[in-house]
C-alpha cells in the first residue's frame, strides 16, 4: 500500500499523485480530511439517488424567450431520458444499489467512487453498454494506462486551519507534436520564450489540505484530485473504426 | 504608470494590478502585463474572431445528425448558430467598445487586452444585457433583484495568500478571489467566503529583473468570475447563486 505522508501539504499531494499511479484507491481516501469524505458521500449520495427535477417548458423559455414552443416542447419530450441515463452510468460507483452505498464507510465510497471517475472504469462502462467492440476496447485500455505527472510546486496559508497546495500538470502540449511546434512558430516575437518559460499550456491548480486536530494534513475529499477530474474519455462513432476512443485533457 | 515603472517582486505588481480591477482601470492593469503575452493574446484572438472556417450546418445536415430532432428545433439550432458564427457580435462580445474587426486588429496589444478584461466585467456585461439582448443571459439578468445585479457588479475583492516559485522566471501568486458581501433578502449580508473562489495568477521575471503579470486568458479570476452561476429555483421560486 501506498504511504499517506500526512507530515506536510506538499508531501501529502505528492503522496497522493504516487496513490494514483499506483491505482491505491484506498491510499487516495486516507489522504482525505475524514469530514470532507463524511460531506462528499452525502452530497453524491444526494446527486445520485435523488430524483432530478424535471426540465420544464418554462424554464426553457425563461433562459431563451425567443425560443419557439414548439422546439421547447420538443426538448423537454426528449432530453429528460438522455440525462437521467448519462448520470446514472457515469457517476454511479461499482456498488451500485443505494443500501450498498451507505453501508460503506464514507472513506470506502470515496475509493469506490475515484477509481469509478478513472479512465479504465469509464471505458469499462462503455464496453459492458456494448458501445465498444473487443478491439476497441482494448486499444483503449491500452490508452488508459498512465503515469500523473504532476509537479507539486508549493503551499501557501490559508489561515491557521488550511492550506491552499500549488501544483503543475504535465498534461501540456509537448514540442513532440509537430502541431504545437508550427503554432509556436505562428506566434509573435516573444511567444515562444513565452511558452518555454511556461512549460507549455500546462495548467496552475490547486488543492486545499485541512489541518487535523493531531497537527497532521489531510486533503478536501473530490473526484478531481490532482487534476484526474479533468482526464477525459471520449469516443466518436463517426471517425474511422479503431480510432474513436481518445483520452484528453477536459479544460 | 510610465513605461519605466519596475516592479520588484510578484506580489507587488499583483497587488497593482488589483488596485487597477477595483478601480476598473483596465488600461493600468493591462500595463501590469508581460509584453509578450499580451502580443499572444492580441494574435490568437484576432485570428480566432475571423470568420469561421466552418460553414453553418443546413437543417438538412442537422436533422441527419440527430434524426430525433424535430424540423423546427433543427431550424432553430440552425440560426443560434448563424447567430454565433457573426463576426461583430463575437468581436462586441469579446472586446468593450469595439464593434468590427478592423478596430480591433487597429488596437495596440494592451490597449487590446484592457478591452478584453472589460469586456469580462459584470458590470460591462450586465449593462450590455439589459439594453442589447444577443445572449440568452440577456433574459436572465433582467430578471434578477435588483439588490442581487448589484452585487453581481460590485468590485472583486483580491485577498493574496502567498506565493510560490516555479524555478527562477516564474512565480505563482495564489488569492482569493471574491465578489465582495452578497445582499440577503433582509438587507443583511451573507458570508461573502461562500462566494468565493482561490485562483492563481502566473507572474514572469522580465529581462531587466522585474515582474510582470502573464497576461493571456486566465488572469486574475476574471475567467473564476464568471463560473459564479446565477439561476432560478423553480421549486423555491427564488434566485440562487452558486460558485461552479
Amino acid at each position: 500500500m501506498t504511504v499517506c505522508d500526512t507530515s506536510d501539504p506538499v508531501l501529502l499531494l505528492r503522496s497522493v499523485v504516487a496513490a494514483i499511479n499506483a491505482a491505491d484507491w484506498n491510499a487516495v481516501s486516507a489522504c482525505c480530511d475524514p469530514q470532507s469524505l463524511v460531506r462528499f458521500r452525502a452530497s453524491q449520495l444526494e446527486d445520485i439517488f435523488s430524483e432530478p427535477a424535471p426540465l420544464t417548458v418554462e424554464q426553457l423559455q425563461r433562459s431563451a424567450p425567443d425560443m419557439p414552443i414548439e422546439v421547447a416542447q420538443h426538448i423537454v419530450q426528449h432530453e429528460q431520458w438522455s440525462g437521467e441515463d448519462t448520470r446514472w452510468h457515469d457517476q454511479v460507483p461499482p456498488a451500485a444499489l443505494i443500501e450498498q452505498a451507505w453501508a460503506m464507510t464514507p472513506r470506502e465510497f470515496f475509493a469506490r467512487s475515484f477509481e469509478s471517475v478513472m479512465p479504465r472504469s469509464r471505458i469499462a462502462r462503455l464496453a459492458a453498454r456494448g458501445e465498444l467492440d473487443a478491439a476497441e476496447v482494448a486499444s483503449a485500455l491500452e490508452l488508459s494506462v498512465f503515469e500523473l505527472r504532476v509537479v507539486v510546486l508549493g503551499a501557501v496559508p490559508d489561515g491557521d486551519e488550511r492550506a491552499q497546495i500549488v501544483y503543475r500538470d504535465a498534461l501540456g502540449a509537448s514540442r513532440a507534436d509537430p502541431g504545437y511546434v508550427r503554432w509556436l512558430d505562428g506566434l509573435p516575437e516573444g511567444g515562444r520564450a513565452l511558452y518555454e518559460d511556461l512549460g507549455g499550456h500546462r495548467r496552475i491548480s490547486t488543492e486545499m489540505a485541512h489541518r487535523q486536530p493531531d497537527g497532521s494534513w489531510r486533503l478536501t475529499a473530490s473526484t478531481e484530485l490532482a487534476g484526474v477530474g479533468r482526464l477525459a474519455v471520449a469516443y466518436d462513432k463517426s471517425s474511422r473504426p479503431g480510432t474513436h476512443v481518445r483520452m484528453y485533457d477536459s479544460c | 504608470m510610465t513605461a519605466v515603472e519596475r516592479f520588484e517582486d510578484p506580489e507587488t505588481v499583483f497587488r497593482v494590478a488589483a488596485e487597477a480591477f477595483r478601480a476598473r482601470d483596465y488600461r493600468r492593469a493591462a500595463e501590469c502585463c508581460d509584453p509578450a503575452s499580451l502580443a499572444v493574446f492580441r494574435h490568437e484572438r484576432l485570428a480566432m474572431l475571423g470568420p469561421h472556417p466552418h460553414a453553418v450546418p443546413t437543417v438538412d445536415e442537422l436533422l441527419r445528425d440527430a434524426p430525433e430532432w424535430s424540423r423546427e428545433r433543427a431550424e432553430y439550432e440552425r440560426s443560434i448558430r448563424e447567430q454565433a458564427n457573426e463576426v461583430v457580435p463575437r468581436v462586441q462580445q469579446l472586446l468593450a467598445g469595439v464593434n468590427s474587426l478592423e478596430e480591433a486588429a487597429a488596437l495596440t496589444p494592451v490597449e487590446f487586452f484592457a478591452r478584453a478584461l472589460e469586456a469580462r466585467d459584470m458590470r460591462f456585461l450586465m449593462t450590455r444585457a439589459m439594453k442589447d439582448p444577443p445572449f440568452e443571459v440577456a433574459a436572465l439578468a433582467r430578471q434578477l433583484p435588483t439588490e442581487m445585479q448589484a452585487w453581481l457588479q460590485a468590485a472583486p475583492v483580491f485577498t493574496v495568500l502567498g506565493t510560490v516559485a516555479d524555478g527562477e522566471r516564474l512565480a505563482h501568486v495564489v488569492f482569493r478571489f471574491a465578489l465582495g458581501s452578497m445582499p440577503g433578502a433582509d438587507g443583511a449580508v451573507a458570508d461573502a467566503a461562500a462566494y468565493a473562489s482561490i485562483e492563481t495568477e502566473t507572474i514572469r521575471r522580465q529581462p531587466d529583473g522585474s515582474w510582470l503579470l502573464v497576461g493571456l486568458e486566465e488572469c486574475m479570476g476574471t475567467n473564476g468570475s464568471m463560473s459564479f452561476g446565477v439561476s432560478f429555483d423553480d421549486s423555491a421560486d427564488e434566485w440562487t447563486v452558486s460558485d461552479a
